[in-house]
């Protein structure tokens, strides 16, 4: 099987053909928007980030910067600074050619006219990315190169027996075909991490399984905050779910049924095939951003509740597998995942017409998140600024 | 009156139930891959809970999404509500 992708001078293949304008830190993040909005082709992102973090915390927003422009849906970046923040553009330049040989410009606010001059160099730099993409034409391509991020956030009862199992699906199909899958969402293993290790390939990947479940959990107790305590919650209770375990289960199930493969830090390069894990935050922004950084080029999403979001640079395609949901928002989802619930079909049928959809949208089809300019990031961070 | 049921994984002992069942109504259940089956209720079951769809015995293990979810706290016959009362 094969899906049209546009090949990049490193070697990857992109899903999107996209001049991404970033700035690296809070104070050029309406410069660099600015100048996104007046180039076709030009996406951009709100960065409340990149400067006054403590140093675990500066690497989580290099780690996702960098990994944006390295994701291969980016055809190129423009790059604006301020000029004296930690995460200036030399610094991460530097980190982006060390992944990266695509086109790169970069200029800081202080030294190119203030806000009136960035935009106006800016817009030069992103106009010229954009009229080069747009010389690329769309080739065909194996499933090798493909890392399809999952999600799910705004979950309810029909998420875990009927939306997750059809991306689940989904998974197993990509990594039959030679892709590669994202399992996210540390904070949702809890309760099930002995049953993710044991599907592990080898006793080192099943380590790393409990051990980033384990760190986490110490790290949230260490905030006050005990997810195993208070799980699962009263409301999880009514709606039939009666163990952690069983809780977590109707989350991971999006992995699929293969074996773990590897687990990779937050926002770290995906390298291997198969299913795979990113230790993320349970937070849907930030846990997207992290694949993406990571190089997933499209991410699939169930939201029991319905939610807007997407992504700056990968197509988020969203699924409910409530219909009443899908009935009152369905202009924000793209796909109605419901017949566990409703029987008119099975997980399995449906799990092919979403693995269509996927493909779809991998081949150009804007998701609705994509065609309302949804573009939420979220980075974590571990304390407050400096 | 028949109720709809889900069974996740062929493997699972206990059908989610997809409406509200009454004692003595029948579950009938699809799997995921489109396999059939039935079991008679035999109490009520709020929408969305569990119910046996196999036996398990008193510390045994109910397998839920082909997998262990928790401990049966009591045996848990056929058609029973599988919940807090009789699962940790």
């Amino acid at each position: 099987m094969k899906f049209l992708g546009y090949k990049r001078p490193d070697g990857k293949v992109g899903v999107r053909n996209h001049v991404l304008v970033m700035p690296t830190c809070y104070c050029a993040t309406v410069t660099a928007e600015k100048i996104a909005s007046c180039v076709e082709g030009a996406v951009s992102f709100h960065n409340q980030l990149g400067c006054s973090q403590a140093l675990d915390d500066v690497q989580y927003t290099v780690d996702v910067l960098v990994g944006f422009a390295a994701n291969p849906n980016v055809y190129g970046t423009v790059l604006i600074g301020n000029g004296c923040e930690v995460c200036g553009i030399a610094k991460i330049a530097a980190l982006i050619k060390e992944r990266t040989n695509k086109p790169l410009f970069m200029m800081n606010i202080q030294d190119t006219g203030g806000t009136p001059g960035t935009i106006q160099e800016g817009m030069k730099c992103a106009q010229a990315l954009a009229e080069e993409a747009s010389m690329l034409r769309s080739e065909e391509y194996d499933f090798s190169h493909l890392i399809m991020g999952t999600e799910c956030g705004g979950s309810d009862a029909t998420s875990g027996i009927s939306a997750n199992p059809i991306i689940g699906k989904v998974s197993d199909r990509v990594v039959a075909e030679g892709g590669t899958s994202i399992l996210s969402e540390t904070t949702e293993f809890m309760g099930a991490e002995h049953i993710l290790a044991s599907r592990a390939k080898d006793e080192e990947v099943a380590r790393k399984v409990l051990n980033i479940v384990s760190a986490y959990e110490q790290h949230l107790i260490n905030a006050n905050t005990n997810v195993r305590g208070a799980n699962p919650a009263p409301g999880n209770k009514e709606g039939g779910i009666t163990t952690l375990a069983e809780k977590s289960l109707g989350c991971i199930h999006k992995g699929g049924s293969t074996p773990i493969q590897e687990v990779y830090a937050y926002g770290h390069p995906v390298d291997k095939k198969g299913l795979v894990i990113m230790d993320t935050p349970g937070a849907d922004a930030a846990s997207v951003c992290g694949m993406v950084a990571g190089g997933a080029q499209v991410v699939i999403f169930s939201s029991g509740r319905g939610t807007p979001i997407g992504n700056p640079i990968a197509p988020v395609i969203k699924i409910t597998g409530n219909p009443t949901t899908f009935a009152k928002m369905g202009v924000n989802i793209d796909y109605e995942a419901s017949g566990g619930v409703t029987g008119l079909q099975t997980i399995a049928e449906q799990g092919q017409l979403l693995f269509d959809l996927m493909c779809d949208v991998v081949n150009g089809k804007k998701t609705k998140a994509e065609l309302f300019g949804n573009n939420e990031i979220g980075i974590p961070r571990l304390c407050n600024y400096v | 009156m028949e109720r709809r049921g889900l069974l996740i994984d062929d493997n699972d002992s206990v059908v989610v139930v997809l409406e509200a069942v009454a004692a003595s109504e029948v579950v009938a259940y699809v799997s995921s891959e489109g396999v059939q089956g039935s079991v008679v209720a035999s109490e009520v079951i709020p929408p969305f809970h569990k119910i046996a769809r196999k036996a398990v015995a008193r510390g045994a293990q109910v397998i839920k999404y082909g997998q262990p979810i928790g401990t049966a706290q009591a045996d848990i016959a056929i058609g029973c509500h599988v919940h807090e009362h009789n699962l940790d």
